[in-house]
């Protein structure tokens, strides 16, 4: 070999060496020269929030998120006017204008603040026994969280017409106001959102606003918010009135805008006979609560059974306010398992769940609040999940995750190269299948939104099977794997976002691959899915299999 | 590249996992790097490699070996899966095209991913990670000869070009 060649050689060598040196990488994880070989323990899993325990968030801190969020836009408002006043028309208004933006920056999560209280889990059995609950449902799983979201006082008002069946809205627009720390004005823009539904958030220098609108368009939710007229023009929390005859005010809660108390909740995770689930969810405090779908689903005060989903909405959710107390079931499929649960809770009265709540507030072994994961211990996390009975949520730094999970398929997302990403969604269809190259098509949205214009990735790292919530690993027990069967590890690319705050819908995820539940099973050493009733006896029912939605056509 | 059982043997599974996320990720990026030439490239490679690891988990014993293995077939099919997902992705009209290579600052860094992407592998894994032409066979899934034969042509289209 020639010394030329061998000088090119070591030319080459030193230029990869360089190169590899020079690369900036995005640090998800630390830096490999400063961690040990072997983890440190930390004699404890960074805490999971369960699916449960996600939605319920969802619910209970719905309004205080939808308030905190950053992704508000800037208000007009004169120099000296920090509270706006919604006047009915402009020959008798002093008052600021609500317009759109048009350059409305890009919206960011806001990760909601948690306390430092320690959260506080019951074993299953003393719930159980709480519950009253007879076989064949059974305690899956279950936790309380005392201390864990702390809220803020709010001022609700919801505006509507009161469809036929005298409970639902059909045109409704919910309005929550909330005191923050001087800060930026942000002007209102009304923005199409999951369920039909048009929201915007927005801000004067000393309170939060946020509206939801069903049955209205964006132009129409912004008018009527322009001609909103507050009580009292000092004090916004007391509430607007509508001029508009056409969008009756029907209902409100009066806040003081004060901190209150962490919230503390009840998470019971159920799991019926025939491979159904269930989870209930209650919280010590009362108030108009936030369904997971349009604000036409309404919640009276006072309701002992106030709303339920749509027919066509894959969960069925039953949710009701008590005294200083607020229910709600969810249920997969079945309006009657709703019901059959949302019996069992009414079978006690608020006080009998309120000293339930205390018990579960004392009695319970005290765990850490809910940390921000890390992806490294996102993904580890999922080894130990694997064929236990934990359904496992997360969040990763500043990312704000909602993926509503229940029923045949429940998936979850790892978000990678997440800074200011959120992603939110439904589950999948009922038997909806992703094969290689497939793109993931259902009527149901996962948006992920991009805020720095970076490319995002979504992996679906896992998924839940109904079927695989009761089997059988040969011991002729039957086992709850209600969480993490990973029925799918599957990635999805999304193009570079074309301007900051764009838009994704589940359409334009490409999915790599879908593992079946079988090939999990061998491959984690279930054997096969040895499906059974909750006694222990073969099901005659296969397994969920997935079929095939091919993407349409390239037009 | 150590295999489990050279980690405490008193880790959990997820401990075990983190050490290795933690070790092998930042080398595996570099490697990718320098067979693909975009960081955002590697780090998807890479990504996909660990979920594939954290998959076959129970299966695999030496995890850095097997990420190796799996990165350099990731990089290595990376175009064509890429237009398999482009082609779904065309009617949405985002651009998306292939990635252009970082930092084209060095000249031989430029004329490298100008060779066919085998070349580039086999030359990576012979003067980064200094494997011998056995091992990199095994890494690339190919025979030795393979790989002495893409290095060679790689080094004379480099110094034809470089000259």
């Amino acid at each position: 070999m020639s010394h030329e060649t061998i000088d090119f050689e070591q030319e080459l060598r030193d230029m990869l060496h360089r190169q590899a040196d020079r690369a900036e990488f995005t640090a998800h994880a630390p830096d490999s020269t400063t961690v040990p070989l072997v983890a440190p323990r930390s004699g404890r899993s960074p805490r999971r929030l369960s699916v449960a325990a996600a939605m319920l968030f969802t619910i209970a801190a719905g309004a205080v998120v939808w308030i905190v969020s950053d992704r508000i836009d800037r208000v007009r408002t004169s120099p000296d006017e920090s509270v706006p006043t919604l006047s009915t028309s402009p020959a008798t208004s002093t008052a600021s204008t609500l317009a759109p933006s048009t350059t409305s920056p890009a919206p960011t999560s806001t990760t909601p603040t948690t306390s430092t209280a320690p959260q506080v889990r019951l074993d299953n059995a003393t719930l159980g026994a709480l519950l009253g609950l007879a076989e064949p449902w059974a305690v899956s799983s279950a936790e309380s969280l005392s201390g864990g979201f702390a809220g803020f006082s709010t001022t609700i008002q919801r505006w509507g017409l009161i469809g036929a069946d005298g409970v639902s809205l059909d045109r409704v627009l919910q309005l929550t106001v909330m005191r923050a720390p001087d800060g930026l004005e942000e002007p209102m823009q009304f923005q199409p959102s999951l369920t039909s539904t048009v929201s915007a958030d927005w801000r004067t220098v000393s309170y939060r606003y946020s509206a939801i609108a069903f049955g209205l368009d964006a132009d129409e939710a912004t008018a009527f918010v322009e001609s909103l007229q507050a009580r009292d023009p000092d004090n916004p929390m007391n509430g607007f009135e509508s001029p508009a005859e056409n969008l009756p005010l029907v209902e409100e809660q009066i806040g003081t805008g004060e901190e209150l108390p962490a919230l503390t909740w009840l998470n019971i995770e159920l799991a019926g006979p025939d491979g159904s689930s269930a989870s209930i969810s209650v919280v010590d405090r009362d108030g108009i609560a936030v369904s997971l779908g349009a604000p036409n689903r309404r919640v009276r005060i006072g309701d002992r059974i106030g709303v339920l989903s749509p027919p066509d909405f894959p969960m069925l959710s039953v949710e009701w306010v008590g005294d200083g107390i607020r229910y709600r079931v969810n249920v997969a499929d079945d309006l009657d398992q709703a019901l059959e649960f949302a019996n069992a809770i009414t079978g006690r009265d608020d006080a009998a769940w309120h000293d339930i709540l205390d018990i579960a507030r004392t009695n319970g072994t005290a765990t850490e609040p809910p940390a921000i994961q890390q992806r490294t211990s996102f993904l580890a996390d999922q080894l130990d999940e694997a064929g236990t009975d934990t359904t496992l949520d997360t969040a990763i730094d500043d990312a704000r995750i909602a993926v509503t999970v229940t029923g045949i398929a429940d998936y979850q997302f790892l978000i990678t190269r997440y800074r200011a990403v959120s992603v939110e969604g439904d589950r999948p269809a009922p038997d909806t299948t992703i094969s290689e190259g497939d793109v993931y098509v259902d009527p149901n949205t996962i948006t992920v939104l991009s805020h720095n214009g970076d490319v995002i990735r979504v992996t679906c790292i896992s998924a839940t099977a109904t079927a695989a919530r009761h089997c059988d690993d040969g011991d002729g027990q039957p086992n709850h794997l209600n969480a993490m069967v990973d029925l799918a590890v599957t990635t999805a690319h999304l193009p570079t976002a074309t301007a900051p705050g764009t838009r994704y819908d589940n359409t334009q995820l490409v999915f790599n691959s879908l593992p079946t539940l079988d090939d999990f099973a061998t491959e984690h050493g279930y054997g096969s899915f040895h499906l059974c009733d909750y006694n222990g006896l073969p099901d005659s029912n296969p397994p969920p299999t997935l079929t095939p939605i091919l993407i349409p056509p390239t037009d | 590249m150590a295999a489990k059982s050279d980690i405490d043997p008193g880790a959990t599974r997820s401990e075990v996992f983190d050490a290795v996320y933690a070790r092998e990720r930042a080398p595996m990026l570099r490697v990718a790097y320098l067979i693909v030439g975009s960081t955002d490239v590697a780090e998807d490679l890479v990504h996909d490699s660990f979920v594939e690891l954290r998959r076959r988990w129970d299966r695999v014993d030496n995890p850095g070996g097997y990420l190796r293995r799996t990165v350099v077939n990731q990089c290595l099919t990376w175009r064509r899966r890429r237009g398999l997902e482009e082609a779904h992705l065309e009617r949405l009209r985002h651009d998306r095209t292939a990635a252009s290579v970082d930092a084209p600052g060095e000249p031989l860094w430029v004329l490298l991913h100008v060779l066919p992407v085998r070349q580039r592998t086999a030359l990576v894994l012979t003067y980064y990670l200094d494997l011998s032409s056995d091992d990199a066979a095994d890494y690339m899934n190919c025979r030795p000869s393979t790989v002495r034969s893409l290095v060679h042509r790689g080094v004379a289209a480099l110094k034809e070009e470089f000259r």
